[in-house]
C-alpha cells in the first residue's frame, strides 16, 4: 500500500513542479512578447493556455482519487492539500499571463515609453523568477526560504508603484502617449496578481510544512 | 499603501527546531475536568517490563483512543485501568480516580469495577435472554424490585441503541442476537452498573462495516454521559470518533494529544509515520 | 495494472440455495488472470458466500445448492468430472483466521505438494523457498524452517498460509478477509504481499475493509442482499459510483 502510494504522490508531485516551470516559462514570454510588442508570440500563449488548465485538472483529478483511495493523513494529506490548493494559483497565474497576451493584442498606442517598458520587462523577469523560486521551495519543503517570497513580492508592488507614477505622469505630459501609458497601468497590475499568487503559494508550503495556516501577503489590494 | 508585514509573525516561529521524541499534552489548566490520570504506572510480567512511562490524563465525558502496533502495550495500559491485569503482572504506580489511588491494595476491586467498567473485543453475552444478560450482574449484587430492573433494562438498551430492536423479545436468547447486536447488548450490560468510566477493548473489530458504524454513533451519544478510553486497530475509526488520541510504541506513550492534531500535524515522526501507514 | 490481461473466470447467473432459500441472486462476474478483485458488502451480503461457491467449500455443507455456470480457463469448476481436490489447488483459498497446521513451517509449505505425491527434496525444498519468498516472508524464517509454524506470530502465520497455497502454483488465489484479524502492521505486511503478486496471479479477496479494498484493488464488486449491485474499476466505484447503494454504502450511509 505504502510503496502504491508513494509512487503515486511523487508522480503527483512531478507533475505539478512542471506544471509550475510551464506557468513560469509562460509568464516571462506573455511580458517579453508585449515589451516587444510581439503580436505573434502572443498569439502562442493564448493557444497554448489551454495545456495550462488541462495540467490543472489532471492533477486536481489525481489529487481527489489519492484523497478517495487512501484516505491520507498528516504529511502525506498536507503535501496533497498543497497541490490541490496551488495548481488553482498557478492556473490563475496562467490566466493572467493570457490577459498580458490579449493586451498585446489589443495594444493601440504608437509612441511608447522606452523607460517604463524597461521596467515592465524587470519586474515580468522578476516574477517569474519568483515562481520558479516558491516551486524550488515545495520541492526541498523549505517553509523559511518561502517566506523570501513575501519579501520579493513587496519589491514587485514597489516597482508596480513606480510605473504607476511614471506612466500617470507620461500622460499627464503628452496626450499620445495615454494608449500605451494605460496598457502599461494594466499589464503591471497583471503582474502585480501574479506576484500575489506566488506568495498564496508560499503560504500553502507553510502549510505543508508546519500544519499551519499562515497569511504571508500583508494585503495589498490596490490593483496596482 | 499600508505595509502589514510588520505584524505578521515570521515563519520560523512555526517550525520546532527539532521534532520531540515523545509529547504528551499537559492538560494540567483547569479547563479540562479529569476522569482518570495514571502516574509512573508500569506493567510487568516477570522480568519483562512491558509498560512503562506514559502519565496520561482522562477528560470527562471524552472520548479517548489508544493506537499502537500488536505489542505496544495500549490494550495491557487499558486492561490495567481497572485492575484486569490483577494476579497476571505485576502493576506498578499510581492510578488515581477521584482522588483516590485504584492501584493500591486496600481497594475493593469489584467496587470499583463498577466505576470504571470494561467491553471486550469479542461481544460475550451470557447464554440466558437479554434480559437476564442485564439484571444478571445486578442481582447477585443487591436487592432490585421488578419494576427498578425493567427500568435499568429499558433505559439501558435504549442508551446502547438497542432497545427499538429487542423491545418486543426481551426474553430471548442472547445468543440469537447478530455480532452488533450482542456488542451493543454488552455495552448495555456494563451501563447496568451505572459506571463512570468505560473502558472499551477493540470493540468493533469483530464487527462489519455498518455495525461499525452504528456502534460509533453509540458512542458518540454514550459521551455525553460518560468518559470514554477505547482502544483501537483502526485508525479511522479513531479519527472520527474520539476527541484525543495516545499513540503507543513498544510499551510507551510517545505522543497524546487533540485527535485533530493528531491526524493533521502529529508532533513526532514515528505518530507521523504509523498512523499514514508508513510501517517500514 | 492490468490492462490487457484475458478473463480466467468467469461465472453467469451463478444462484445458491440455503434449503429452498435463495440467497444469492444470480452473479455474473468476470476476473482477469492477474490482479485483485475486491469484493465487498455488509453482512449478510453473501460476499463470503459466493467466494467458497468459487471452490466448492459449499461441496461439504449439507442441504446446499449451486447453480450457474463457472467458467474457470474454459473447465466447468462444478462438472461431475471435476476433481475438487485438483480444484482447490488451483483455486486456492486463504482464510481469516490464519491455519497453519501444527507442525514446521517447511511441512506446511510444503503439504500442498506433498498431498500431489511429489517427492523430491530437491522440488519441495525450491518449492517451499519460492513460495516463502512470494508471500513475502522467507527473509523472516529461513533460519528456522524446522521450528513450528505455530510459534509465529498471527501475521507472519497468515503469510506462510498465503505461501501454502501459491506452493501448488494455483491459477487463482481466493481470501476471505484475509487481515481482519491482524493488527495494522501485520496487515500493512499482507497488503504488501498481495501488491506484489498482483502481476502474477488473479486474487479475489473479501474484506470488510473499505479502504483495504480502495487502497490494493483493481475491480470492486460490491454485494448486496445476495446481489451483485455495481462491478467496476475500484477507482470508478469509490470516485462516481453508478449506483446509489453503493455511493451509500462506501461513503458509510448505511441509513
Amino acid at each position: 500500500m505504502r510503496r502504491l502510494f508513494d509512487e503515486e504522490l511523487a508522480d503527483l508531485d512531478t507533475s505539478f513542479t512542471e506544471m509550475g516551470e510551464q506557468v513560469a516559462k509562460t509568464i516571462q514570454e506573455s511580458v517579453q512578447s508585449f515589451i516587444k510588442h510581439d503580436r505573434d508570440g502572443a498569439h502562442k500563449i493564448i493557444d497554448h493556455d489551454y495545456k495550462i488548465n488541462e495540467r490543472e485538472a489532471a492533477l486536481e483529478k489525481k489529487s481527489f482519487e489519492m484523497i478517495a483511495l487512501y484516505q491520507p493523513v498528516t504529511t502525506d494529506l498536507r503535501e496533497i492539500v498543497t497541490i490541490l490548493k496551488a495548481v488553482s494559483v498557478l492556473e490563475r497565474m496562467g490566466d493572467q499571463a493570457r490577459n498580458i497576451a490579449t493586451s498585446t493584442i489589443r495594444v493601440k498606442g504608437t509612441k511608447h515609453m522606452k523607460a517604463v517598458e524597461k521596467q515592465l520587462g524587470e519586474m515580468g523577469e522578476l516574477v517569474a523568477s519568483m515562481v520558479s523560486e516558491v516551486m524550488g521551495y515545495y520541492v526541498k519543503n523549505d517553509a523559511l526560504g518561502a517566506e523570501n517570497i513575501a519579501t520579493k513580492n513587496h519589491q514587485l508592488s514597489n516597482a508596480a508603484a513606480q510605473i504607476r507614477t511614471d506612466s500617470v505622469n507620461g500622460m499627464k505630459e503628452d496626450s499620445e502617449l495615454v494608449d500605451s501609458a494605460a496598457d502599461y497601468l494594466v499589464i503591471a497590475g497583471y503582474i502585480k496578481r501574479i506576484g500575489d499568487y506566488t506568495t498564496d503559494i508560499a503560504e500553502w508550503i507553510v502549510y505543508k510544512r508546519t500544519g499551519k495556516i499562515i497569511e504571508l501577503n500583508p494585503g495589498y489590494n490596490y490593483f496596482i | 499603501m499600508t505595509d502589514k508585514s510588520q505584524e505578521l509573525k515570521p515563519v520560523s516561529d512555526f517550525i520546532p527546531e527539532k521534532a520531540p521524541e515523545r509529547y504528551i499534552i499537559p492538560m494540567e489548566d483547569d479547563k479540562h475536568e479529569i476522569a482518570l490520570s495514571t502516574e509512573n504506572l508500569q506493567v510487568s510480567y516477570g522480568d519483562n517490563l512491558s509498560l512503562s512511562e506514559g502519565d496520561l490524563r482522562f477528560e470527562r465525558y471524552k472520548i479517548t483512543s489508544l493506537i499502537g502496533a500488536s505489542g505496544s502495550g495500549k490494550s495491557t495500559f487499558l486492561r490495567s485501568l481497572n485492575r484486569m491485569n490483577d494476579g497476571v503482572a505485576n502493576v506498578t504506580g499510581h492510578i488515581w480516580y477521584r482522588g483516590l489511588d485504584i492501584n493500591s491494595k486496600d481497594i475493593d476491586v469489584y467496587e470499583m469495577r463498577r466505576h470504571i467498567g470494561m467491553v471486550f473485543q469479542r461481544p460475550n453475552p451470557f447464554a440466558k435472554s437479554i434480559y437476564d444478560n442485564i439484571t444478571f450482574p445486578l442481582t447477585r449484587r443487591g436487592k432490585y424490585t421488578k419494576a427498578q430492573l425493567d427500568e435499568i433494562v429499558e433505559t439501558t438498551l435504549k442508551q446502547a441503541a438497542l432497545w427499538d430492536q429487542v423491545k418486543d423479545e426481551l426474553n430471548k436468547s442472547a445468543l440469537s442476537l447478530s455480532g452488533g447486536q450482542a456488542q451493543r447488548l454488552v455495552i448495555a450490560r456494563a451501563l447496568a452498573l451505572k459506571p463512570d468510566i468505560l473502558l472499551l477493548d477493540e470493540p468493533s473489530s469483530a464487527l462489519d462495516p455498518i455495525s461499525s458504524a452504528k456502534f460509533e454513533d453509540t458512542l458518540l451519544e454514550l459521551k455525553k454521559n460518560y468518559t470514554i478510553i477505547i482502544v483501537t486497530h483502526n485508525m479511522q475509526q479513531a479519527a472520527r470518533i474520539s476527541d484525543y488520541t495516545a499513540f503507543m510504541h513498544q510499551g510507551k506513550v510517545i505522543e497524546y494529544d487533540l485527535t485533530r492534531k493528531i491526524f493533521t500535524r502529529p508532533k513526532v515522526q514515528l505518530t507521523n509515520d504509523y498512523i499514514s501507514g508508513n510501517f517500514g | 495494472m492490468t490492462k490487457q490481461s484475458e478473463t480466467i473466470l468467469q461465472t453467469r447467473n451463478v444462484k445458491l440455495w440455503y434449503g429452498d432459500k435463495e440467497a444469492l441472486h444470480g452473479i455474473d462476474l468476470d476476473f482477469a488472470n492477474k490482479g485483485i478483485t475486491a469484493l465487498i458488502g455488509p453482512s449478510g451480503s453473501c460476499k463470503t458466500t459466493y467466494l467458497r461457491a468459487l471452490n466448492r467449500m459449499h461441496d461439504l455443507e449439507e442441504n446446499v445448492t449451486v447453480t450457474g455456470s463457472f467458467n474457470l480457463l474454459g473447465k466447468d469448476i462444478y462438472a461431475p468430472t471435476t476433481d475438487t481436490v485438483d480444484l482447490r489447488k488451483r483455486v486456492g483459498m486463504v482464510f481469516q483466521q490464519p491455519n497453519p497446521f501444527p507442525f514446521s513451517i517447511y511441512d506446511n509449505v510444503a503439504f500442498g505438494l506433498r498431498l500431489a505425491g511429489v517427492k523430491d527434496k530437491k522440488t519441495l525444498d525450491q518449492a517451499v523457498e519460492e513460495s516463502l519468498k512470494a508471500a513475502s516472508i522467507w527473509d523472516e524464517v529461513k533460519d528456522e524452517l524446522n521450528k513450528s509454524a505455530l510459534g509465529l506470530s498471527g501475521g507472519q502465520q497468515q503469510r506462510v498460509s498465503i505461501a501454502r497455497v501459491l506452493a501448488t502454483k494455483p491459477d487463482v488465489l481466493l481470501l476471505d478477509e484475509p487481515t481482519s484479524a491482524l493488527d495494522p502492521v501485520s496487515s500493512h505486511n499482507i497488503e504488501e504481499t498481495l501488491l506484489s503478486l498482483r502481476d502474477q496471479y488473479a486474487m479475489i479477496i473479501v474484506t470488510h475493509s473499505l479502504s483495504q479494498a480502495s487502497r490494493i484493488s483493481d475491480k470492486t464488486a460490491f454485494f448486496l442482499s445476495g446481489n451483485l449491485v455495481e462491478f467496476g474499476d475500484t477507482r470508478k466505484i469509490f470516485l462516481e459510483p453508478e449506483k446509489k447503494e453503493t455511493a451509500d454504502y462506501i461513503s458509510g450511509r448505511f441509513g
